[in-house]
């Protein structure tokens, strides 16, 4: 998103409108790792799994929701006086900071129109297919130059489907390369009608244990494991990723698991391994909930390299990193 | 009679250069006569004759060129205290006698020689006044090679030598000379692709710059086709075609964020109270955003002329005073005309200043016009009275000045259309004057380093920027401030005009070594640079570091001694900075993602 979009637009939040809209959190331009060549990235809200990694806690939701980075916080008290909720209170020691009561706040935004420092922010737009199209028409030199396009992310692109493919279509209609990065977690005849509008399909395994799965993303594999199946018969082109979180699903069982199954696809470009970062954190703190994954350290170079040795002996084409 | 001295004085010179080559000749045969190792004793014999033979007589083989065009460079150098002396398009004229020793000469010698060349430009130094070592930091001498772009017919000049230039600064990893890599629509693939790597080393060079806007803009200042496509760059980023030129590129450096404080105090200046620019207006008279713009242009032209004015007059003294003869009997058509260079002799004549902080002036001019006049939130007159107190007490206020209006660089076009307004102001106002060796003045957009010590002397602005604090450099956003990436960032640049700005423009980029890994990381650099290219760009250079290492070196410089950073059409090592300018260089956004 441009800078107007993404910091003055106080006007829409929360606000559905008339007409096809899609709920984003946020439009990446220069996306280098995500599809090939220089991309847009546009981050659709919502998913339907709860990995205990999630570096994007801010994308679970489906709705919008208010942030506050107290980094950026000058403590002008603005807030406070704004809210028409009473939402708002200041932290009851001396310097602490302010604490927003989420069960009273309407998501009004009224706070985030006021917060000159940019410390409360409302995370969510929604946004009509044309709307999204001038973003994105802007980049599309550098798309035509280096062989990129747009990806949709997330949260999870294909839990809001009728978006998502009214926006591929028309990316596509206008000779612009699509990627999604996707859970593969839907009903198949959904996904076959997004994939209708799809040049790469870039989707995740995060353990071929259907229990472990269940245990660590809520949800069971069975289904995303089919569907990935599935599209390996319509031959479009996929990148499996594969996020590497060490103690949880780095085991030798595992990945030897992992590379079975992919060696059995055929349209896989690449094998991508995601080494667990935390970069997300801090997103939670900012949302007022606690991180799932307390007490994991991010992995060495050397660590991942030593696990997927095996990996790449078997002759797959492993990137890390993306 | 005037002219019959300077042709006199010519002849002198070009006499004591010979004979100036002449004293290495014997030098080289003395240390030849002492020699025992009879490899080292034929290669100073060897030296010997070359040095007897050029700068008097013609080169013939590749070596013989190699040393004429140095004692010639040296020599120049020597003459004056000027610099940015520039060799220019060394892969052309030296390309005759690169294959005229093909065969004598192996490729690896030729690139010994060039590495050698390298070593002896960063042999040079000037010692320069207190004002010019803050304007041009780290003691750059702005000795421009640029390789590549068309030939004088128009078709692609790459060449072997185009190659091996650039491996020269691989090799030698030093800061001297800048080293330019001129593109076109046919450039070959593996001229950008050498460039784009040696560029990913992180040591600033080379610079790209583009045929396609700079061509155009030559031919409308009116070089011929053929000199046009001929051209070479001067010391950061002046284009001008070699051997025919006065340009007096560095002609001046010109504050804009200052005319943005006038504008806003009725043209008294706090710093020295006194009034020194014409009253245009108190900021309560102003009651729409035309009012503001009016007297911003009102101050820009008043201050435009005082400079060109003040150029003139040094103009004129150089001429009167300190003609260059040696300089003046290497460019067209000083002979003929019997004037050396400061009075008219060569064919093309320009005077060339820079506006600095267009980003500054562009974003303060937005700020008021969304905060102040769009949206109300508060008035001119208020915003005056934060901006006087350096925000003391109104963090509040700077914040929304920072958050709450659009920026440059962010491909927004409500703040790039001000900011393009608010240079061509600049520019036009420039483009009215002519300079008394009959030439025109031309505007260009890059501060080399002069955005700090400017930054120095200007009072808060309404772009959020604090009393004192740098202002952005070339027309480059506000570090900081384009936060939509390196796209979004290319687009607004090349909004500006940048035919116009023939003097030149300058946008330095910097990535994080992540950016522009591998072969794809190559094929991305490029990619931004040809689309900015391809929208209007005139030049662009990247810094390939990451932040962590220059904060490593601000903590410990003895460490970092040989770290190297572009610093604005230049590169120096860091350490050499002053610590407000390692500062900038840090906070220009590190593009990563």
């Amino acid at each position: 998103m441009n800078w107007r979009e993404k910091v003055l637009d106080f006007d829409n939040i929360g606000d559905r409108g008339e007409g096809l809209k899609g709920l984003i959190f946020d439009v990446q331009k220069f996306a280098i790792h995500d599809g090939g060549g220089i991309r847009t990235n546009v981050f659709l809200k919502g998913c339907p799994l709860q990995c205990l990694w999630c570096s994007n806690p801010e994308s679970l939701a489906y709705k919008p929701e208010i942030t506050f980075v107290t980094n950026n916080c000058i403590g002008c008290g603005k807030c406070l006086e704004v809210c028409p909720a009473g939402a708002i209170h200041q932290g009851e020691t001396a310097g602490e900071d302010i604490i927003i009561d989420r069960e009273r706040c309407t998501l009004c935004g009224q706070c985030a129109k006021h917060c000159y420092a940019g410390a409360i922010n409302i995370i969510g737009r929604y946004v009509s297919v044309p709307d999204l199209m001038q973003i994105i028409e802007r980049d599309r030199k550098f798309y035509e130059q280096s062989g990129g396009g747009v990806t949709f992310s997330g949260g999870e692109p294909t839990a809001q489907p009728e978006f998502l493919k009214a926006a591929l279509a028309e990316i596509q209609k206008r000779g612009i390369h699509t990627a999604i990065e996707t859970s593969s977690l839907l009903p198949w005849d959904v996904y076959a009608s997004i994939l209708e509008h799809v040049d790469l399909v870039l989707t995740d395994i995060k353990h071929m244990d259907d229990a472990e799965h269940k245990r660590l993303t809520g949800v069971s594999n069975q289904l995303i494991l089919d569907n990935i199946r599935k599209i390996s018969r319509l031959g479009i082109p996929v990148k499996i990723r594969l996020p590497l979180i060490p103690g949880i699903n780095d085991s030798d069982s595992n990945l030897e698991a992992t590379a079975e199954f992919v060696e059995q696809l055929s349209n896989v470009q690449s094998l991508d391994i995601l080494p667990y970062h935390r970069l997300g954190e801090m997103k939670y703190r900012q949302l007022d909930i606690s991180y799932p994954l307390k007490g994991v350290e991010s992995p060495t170079v050397e660590h991942v390299e030593e696990r997927i040795r095996a990996l790449r002996e078997r002759g797959l084409n492993i990137s890390v990193g993306g | 009679m005037k002219s019959l001295h300077f042709l006199e004085s010519t002849i002198i010179a070009n006499k004591a250069v010979i004979a100036f080559a002449n004293r290495y000749a014997d030098e080289a045969d003395r240390l030849a006569a002492a020699e025992k190792d009879a490899t080292r004793k034929a290669e100073l014999l060897e030296i010997a004759r070359i040095c007897r033979k050029v700068p008097a007589q013609p080169a013939e083989t590749f070596q013989e060129a190699v040393q004429s065009f140095w004692f010639i460079h040296l020599v120049i150098q020597l003459e004056s205290n000027g610099h940015s002396i520039s060799p220019m398009r060394f892969d052309q004229y030296c390309y005759p006698f690169y294959a005229a020793s093909k065969d004598s000469m192996s490729d690896g010698k030729v690139q010994e020689l060039l590495d050698l060349m390298w070593l002896k430009l960063n042999g040079l130094n000037k010692v320069r006044d207190e004002n010019s070592t803050m304007a041009f930091a780290g003691y750059p001498m702005f000795m421009n090679i640029i390789v590549g772009g068309v030939d004088r017919e128009g078709k692609d000049a790459t060449n072997e030598l185009s190659l091996m230039l650039l491996q020269a600064a691989a090799n030698t990893k030093l800061y001297a000379p800048s080293l330019s890599v001129r593109i076109h629509e046919g450039t070959a693939d593996v001229l950008y692709m050498k460039a784009a790597e040696v560029s990913r080393m992180g040591l600033g060079v080379p610079a790209f710059f583009n045929d396609r806007t700079i061509i155009p803009a030559l031919l409308s200042r009116g070089l011929t086709l053929e000199d046009a496509r001929d051209y070479g760059i001067i010391g950061c980023v002046e284009p001008q075609v070699g051997g025919k030129t006065e340009g007096w590129h560095d002609a001046a450096f010109f504050n804009m964020a200052k005319v943005i404080e006038l504008t806003l105090n009725n043209g008294y200046d706090k710093r020295t109270a006194m009034q020194v620019g014409p009253q245009t207006g108190a900021v309560t008279e102003m009651k729409s955003f035309d009012d503001v713009m009016a007297a911003y242009t009102k101050q820009m032209e008043y201050f435009v002329g005082l400079m060109c004015h003040a150029d003139n007059m040094v103009d004129l003294a150089h001429g009167q005073n300190v003609p260059l003869p040696f300089l003046s009997s290497l460019v067209e058509d000083c002979i003929g005309r019997g004037k050396s260079l400061q009075e008219g002799g060569a064919i093309y004549n320009f005077s060339g200043p820079q506006g600095v902080g267009v980003a500054n002036a562009g974003d303060a001019l937005t700020a008021i016009k969304k905060l102040c006049f769009d949206e109300k939130v508060i008035s001119l007159p208020e915003l005056k009275e934060v901006l006087d107190k350096d925000f003391e007490g109104a963090e509040n206020i700077r914040q929304m000045l920072v958050n709450r209006a659009p920026k440059y660089g962010n491909d927004d076009d409500y703040a790039d259309e001000i900011a393009v307004e608010s240079a061509n102001i600049y520019c036009r106002e420039v483009n009215k004057y002519r300079n008394p060796r009959g030439g025109q003045f031309q505007p260009g957009l890059y501060p080399a380093s002069a955005n700090v010590p400017f930054g120095g002397v200007v009072e808060a602005t309404p772009d959020g920027r604090k009393k004192g604090t740098p202002l952005a450099d070339g027309v480059s956003p506000i570090g900081g401030f384009d936060i939509s990436g390196p796209t979004a960032t290319v687009n607004s640049v090349a909004k500006l005009d940048h035919e116009v700005t023939s003097n030149g423009t300058l946008l330095n980029q910097k990535f994080h070594p992540n950016a522009v890994k591998g072969e794809e990381g190559l094929r991305n650099l490029i990619a931004v640079t040809e689309t900015y290219f391809k929208n209007g760009g005139f030049h662009v250079q990247y810094n390939v570091i990451d932040r962590k290492t220059l904060e490593k070196a601000q903590e410990k410089p003895e460490e970092f001694a040989s770290l190297v950073v572009r610093v604005a059409g230049y590169s120096a090592f860091f350490t050499a900075l002053d610590k407000s300018l390692q500062d900038d260089i840090m906070s220009r956004t590190e593009q990563v993602f």
